[in-house]
């Protein structure tokens, strides 16, 4: 595996770990959404990581599947937010509000 | 060197994906569920592909497609459950 590779998975696995720790630490269910959006990310480099192995079925069928996350990432991440708001979870953190006004505090 | 580094990178996501599996069996919050479940899905595709480069062996990639296809249904599903009330129902009224 060349160095274009080894990069492309380290940069996946730290932002895989960032998804990881702020599912497991963030307050809000709108913030833990936008955490677990980016292991998409870093999934979708990890297997742009297959250009470093030079083997033409392995880099086609990993293009497929960094296009399909990529295309359905955003689409399951608004629905998930869609169900999340229509449920009126609260919003955790400090100086959030809700600018639609039904979900609680008025700003500050 | 490069098979020591893929050996590695799999160990990681995989202790990555059982942090998200205590996730999915602690919390009491739903959507917490759905998120973490499809944090999983998409963990356990990438342990597929890394698999994949590992051995040389196309296969794996084909693992990968499935696994991506059954984590984006498997999370549109429950979210349309959780916000409608039924999975091909009508839109409830707010």
């Amino acid at each position: 595996m060349s160095w274009v590779g080894i990069l492309l998975v380290i940069v996946g696995l730290l932002l895989a770990l960032v998804a990881a720790a702020g599912l497991l630490r963030l307050q809000d269910v709108y913030l833990r959404l936008q955490a677990a959006s980016v292991g998409a990310i870093g999934v979708t480099s990890i297997l742009l990581a297959s250009l470093g192995t030079g083997n033409g079925r392995i880099i086609v069928r990993a293009l497929l599947v960094a296009t399909f996350l990529v295309l359905a990432s955003p689409v399951s991440s608004h629905a998930i937010a869609r169900a999340a708001w229509l449920r009126r979870e609260k919003l955790g953190s400090k100086g959030g509000w809700d600018e639609t006004g039904t979900l609680a505090d008025p700003p500050p | 060197m490069s098979e020591t580094f893929l050996d590695a990178a799999v160990l990681v996501l995989g202790i990555l994906g059982f942090a998200t599996l205590r996730t999915v069996a602690k919390r009491v919050d739903i959507i917490t569920k759905v998120l973490a479940v499809d944090l999983l899905g998409v963990l356990l595709c990438g342990v597929a592909a890394l698999l994949g480069y590992l051995t040389g062996s196309e296969h794996y990639l084909d693992i990968a497609i499935v696994l991506a296809l059954l984590a984006f249904a498997g999370t549109v599903s429950p979210a349309q459950v959780i916000s409608t009330g039924s999975l091909f129902g009508r839109q409830e009224e707010r």
